[in-house]
């Protein structure tokens, strides 16, 4: 008798604890996460009449760049209204590349000729990043090839203006004379 | 009658027991060392037995600790399995949760900038990501559902590689949930968390990152199978422990209990001095005390009783020899009056002979119970000292007598006919005839046997008919026989080392058997 009540609250026992992880149900664990992160907002240049105009955009923590990718969209209703706009063509995409103070904004398109209004819109979002002094472009360069005969003179002084081009270092001051106000 | 004979073999005291003649026919046997093997290996296995009996105390004891033992051992390793596990458990738990939930506030913003969220997604991806948790997270549109639907979770359970219930779907959107689960026998920690401000929920177009992450346990699993081993072990040892003190307490328990009984055994088998040092103050002294009064009685008592049988046996010694003088010159005259004289006379001369008869072994008697008796030993062919012993009597007609003529044994031939004449006089007057006397060799010895065609021997009577002055027929008390022949007989056969027995035959007669051993060269002097 007395053996197997033993035996009974050490097997009562076996089955409370059992062995290894046991799984449970869902179990709460406080209320859902507050974001807390506010890091500091970027600057984005849009077009406002025929000026450039700075409009701040909330930033994201690690994102020093993050004015060029907000370039790309479009402005919200509340900008439109205020009559900000933008000149950079839809699916346009701007991937920055920081070298010691020296960014290179590589655009998806090949042989940017942009007008000055738009290349200022990029050129002063891409220098209002931390510790940037200059912004080079870089885009791949196409050449037609004519039908018959080689290259003529006419088109390598055309290949070096476009090289020439894409190696000008812009700064945000050049452009001083589009600034709003 | 068809019943079959009950035979009783009489107890011999001295010389006799049967212990010593197995004893003294093994030393014949057996040559000396093997005998001494023989002995140590039964010395052996009594105390081998003696040691592991399956009931004993010390069995007992021993499985009372070790019980003990195992369920205290298996009581405090479960306890703090439980707690070790519930500990180890909570601290990853709590590590997980505070580590994601601060990950997760860091990086998602108060306010998103717009088209900023698969950014935040990715960020959250990579600073989530270690090699034991699997992270999947998925931007939710600001409407409320009141819980995901199925293809979410189910993306999501692929995402994460643990299946995700219902119930854990949507509490998540209200709180930080988790859930341990366990998938193809390894527990996972399934966590799931929702990033939102409150005021976010009524902002157009937001969308919130909904994070599920799943930790693998398989390092805690590690480490509690170890602790189990450790704790296995740990009870292995505790059990030794038990047994081996156990062990020890029972030996100091067993050994007054030992010295107890072996001095028990050797009171009950005679010897009355017997006593035990009392050591101690438990129980057990107790007992020993106990002993020590009982023995000290007995042998009060014993030796009071046995002075008195001697002084009452030395008693009819006396009567009888004292009687014996007179006796002789009162024969003697009975005769003469007898030859002369009338029936009364005649009378008077045989009773008084079988007086005499009486006292003449009365005195034979006494002097067996006085030690007196000795052994005179010789070479004696048995079927010449049977022969004999009928012509003496004038039995010869009356007795059929079988055996080999060649049979010699060493014994005292005066005593072979007194326990003859004895056993066919008997026969001769209680039983019926045909008697018949048979021996033959048995056993280094010779067995005779004596049988009647008589009515036999009453059962009740059987157990005592060598008692001194019993008779089979109470009513004629009157008879020839003293009722002390049977008791001479038995008490000649006792004095050689032999045994005398009464049975009932198969066809009615008593069968008394005979064994005399031959007497040893040593035994002669």
């Amino acid at each position: 008798m007395r053996p197997r009540c033993l035996l009974a609250g050490l097997g009562v026992l076996l089955a409370l604890t059992g062995c290894g992880v046991r799984p449970t149900g869902p179990v709460g664990a406080g209320d859902i996460p507050r974001p807390t992160a506010q890091p500091n907002p970027v600057a984005v240049y849009l077009v406002r009449g025929d000026r450039l105009a700075r409009v701040s955009r909330p930033g994201l923590l690690n994102q020093p760049y993050l004015g060029l990718q907000q370039l790309t969209v479009a402005p919200t209703d509340a900008e439109r209204q205020l009559g900000y706009r933008t000149l950079l063509p839809g699916g346009v995409t701007l991937m920055a590349y920081d070298s010691s103070g020296l960014l290179t904004v590589r655009v998806n398109r090949a042989n940017v000729r942009w007008p000055r209004l738009l290349l200022g819109q990029v050129v002063c979002t891409a220098n209002a990043a931390p510790g940037i002094k200059q912004v080079r472009l870089d885009y791949p360069i196409a050449v037609r090839v004519r039908e018959k005969g080689g290259t003529g003179p006419e088109d390598s002084r055309k290949v070096d203006d476009l090289f020439k081009e894409m190696a000008t270092r812009y700064k945000c001051d050049e452009f001083a004379d589009l600034m709003a106000n | 009658m068809t019943r079959p004979p009950r035979s009783l073999k009489a107890r011999i005291p001295k010389a006799g027991s049967p212990r010593r003649l197995a004893a003294r026919a093994a030393r014949r046997v057996v040559p000396r060392p093997v005998a001494r093997a023989v002995r140590l290996l039964r010395g052996y296995s009594a105390r081998y037995t003696m040691r592991l009996r399956p009931m004993g105390l010390r069995t007992r004891l021993a499985a009372a600790f070790v019980a003990v033992a195992l369920v205290a051992a298996l009581l405090a390793s479960g306890i703090s399995y439980v707690l070790v596990r519930r500990a180890l458990l909570e601290r990853v738990q709590d590590t997980e949760i505070i580590e994601i939930r601060q990950t997760v506030a860091r990086y998602v913003p108060v306010t998103t900038p717009p088209g900023g969220e698969e950014l935040v997604r990715q960020q959250l991806l990579a600073a989530l990501y270690t090699s034991e948790r699997r992270v999947w997270v998925m931007n939710l549109p600001a409407y409320q559902p009141a819980a995901l639907d199925d293809r979410v979770r189910n993306a999501a359970a692929a995402g994460v590689g643990v299946p995700v219930s219902v119930m854990f779907s949507y509490r998540m959107l209200s709180e930080t949930v988790f859930q341990r689960v366990r998938v193809r026998g390894h527990a996972y920690l399934l966590i799931g968390m929702l990033a939102a401000q409150p005021e976010q929920r009524e902002q157009e177009g937001q969308k919130r990152p909904l994070v599920f992450v799943s930790v693998s346990l398989r390092r805690e699993e590690t480490e509690l199978a170890q602790f189990t081993r450790a704790l296995l072990i740990a009870d292995g040892f505790a059990v030794l422990l038990a047994l081996t003190m156990a062990l020890a307490a029972t030996r100091g328990v067993l050994r007054p209990v030992r010295v107890l009984g072996r001095a028990a055994r050797a009171l009950g088998e005679g010897d009355f001095s017997t006593r035990i040092g009392e050591r101690g103050r438990d129980e057990l002294t107790d007992l020993v005390r106990t002993f020590n009064r009982t023995a000290d009685q007995l042998e009060h008592m014993v030796g009071e009783l046995r002075a008195k049988d001697a002084a009452s046996r030395r008693f009819v010694a006396d009567v009888s020899h004292e009687l014996r003088t007179p006796l002789t010159s009162m024969v003697a005259m009975a005769e003469i009056l007898a030859e002369e004289g009338d029936d009364a006379a005649r009378l008077v001369a045989v009773e008084t002979r079988r007086l005499g008869a009486l006292v003449e072994r009365l005195i034979e008697i006494s002097r067996f119970d006085a030690g007196a008796a000795a052994l005179v030993l010789d070479d004696v062919v048995v079927a010449h000292a049977v022969e004999a012993t009928l012509d003496a009597r004038g039995w010869t007609g009356e007795v059929a007598v079988d055996g080999p003529a060649d049979l010699i044994v060493r014994l005292d031939p005066r005593r072979l006919d007194v326990i003859v004449a004895n056993l066919v006089g008997n026969a001769l007057r209680h039983g019926g005839p045909p008697v018949s006397v048979a021996f033959r060799p048995e056993q280094d010895g010779v067995e005779l046997t004596v049988t009647d065609a008589g009515p036999g021997i009453p059962e009740d009577l059987l157990p005592l008919v060598f008692n001194r002055f019993v008779k089979a027929e109470a009513a004629r008390s009157r008879s020839e026989g003293s009722g002390l022949g049977l008791s001479i007989a038995l008490e000649n056969a006792g004095l050689h080392g032999g045994m005398l027995a009464v049975a009932n035959g198969p066809d009615g007669g008593a069968v008394f058997t005979l064994w005399l051993p031959s007497a040893d060269e040593e035994d002669e002097a």
